[in-house]
């Protein structure tokens, strides 16, 4: 039996617009701001409205391929380790999520808890999703939440403010040299 | 390792205990029913984790 969830069969999606958002928030965080700094907040804004139904849905793919890349990696740094990544990364996240009322509201949580499951387990989190029908509105901040809390776990595991961001970037690099 | 088919043997007969069973947590559709609480479950065909199943209770 294959699995409806096969990676291989998974959209990309536009992870450098992705990464951009997540990127974003990275920032504001660290420059010990609350939210995004409003003129940032603006041209992410502007940047999103200008997206087509596509380039949404693309935008949508790319984060959910960060979620799997940064598992990817979160697996692979724990197995290194003896542990498993889900019983060390899931526990926080879904902790970290429940004092996020206002950006993931409490019904997101085990959706997004399990988007990290499935890409923990090496299953595409887009294809997991799928399952259970169209993506809604109330999805979006919950599943940008989530990558960035994912970024920001993989950056102080590093003891590095931009691990997350080089690692993503330079993979982008590298495909586009072999394309 | 659960297979699909395991899964799908053991959801059964949890639905089927649910008619005259008396034991809350004596099936599989009862371990979580506290909020914030949640299972997941992996199903294999071979080696590979092809399924993934979550139960659970968020708090809203």
């Amino acid at each position: 039996m294959s699995s409806p969830c096969d990676p291989q069969h998974a959209p990309v999606g536009d992870v450098g617009a992705a990464l951009l958002v997540i990127d974003s928030q990275l920032r504001s965080v660290h420059s010990g701001k609350t939210g995004r700094d409003p003129e940032q907040q603006k041209l992410i804004d502007q940047f999103t409205a200008s997206l087509g139904p596509k380039g949404a849905h693309d935008l949508l793919d790319g984060a959910c391929t960060l979620i799997y890349m940064f598992m990817t990696w979160l697996r692979k740094a724990h197995e290194e380790h003896g542990k498993d990544v889900i019983e060390y990364v899931v526990p926080s996240l879904v902790a970290s999520m429940r004092m996020m009322p206002k950006s993931v509201r409490p019904e997101a949580i085990p959706t997004m808890a399990g988007l990290v499951i499935a890409a923990g387990t090496g299953l595409s989190p887009n294809l997991w999703r799928k399952q259970y029908g169209d993506w809604t509105e109330k999805e979006m901040t919950p599943l940008e939440a989530t990558a960035f809390l994912l970024a920001e776990h993989i950056n102080r595991i590093t003891e590095d403010p931009d691990f997350a961001t080089r690692m993503i970037s330079e993979a982008l690099s590298r495909s586009v040299d072999e394309d | 390792m659960l297979t699909p088919e395991r899964f799908q043997a053991r959801l059964d007969e949890a639905y089927g205990a649910m008619g005259g069973h008396t034991d809350p947590k004596g099936n599989l559709i009862d371990e979580c029913h506290m909020r914030w609480t949640g299972v997941y479950v992996i199903l294999y065909t071979g080696d590979e984790p092809t399924h993934l199943g979550i139960f659970g209770y968020s708090g809203d």
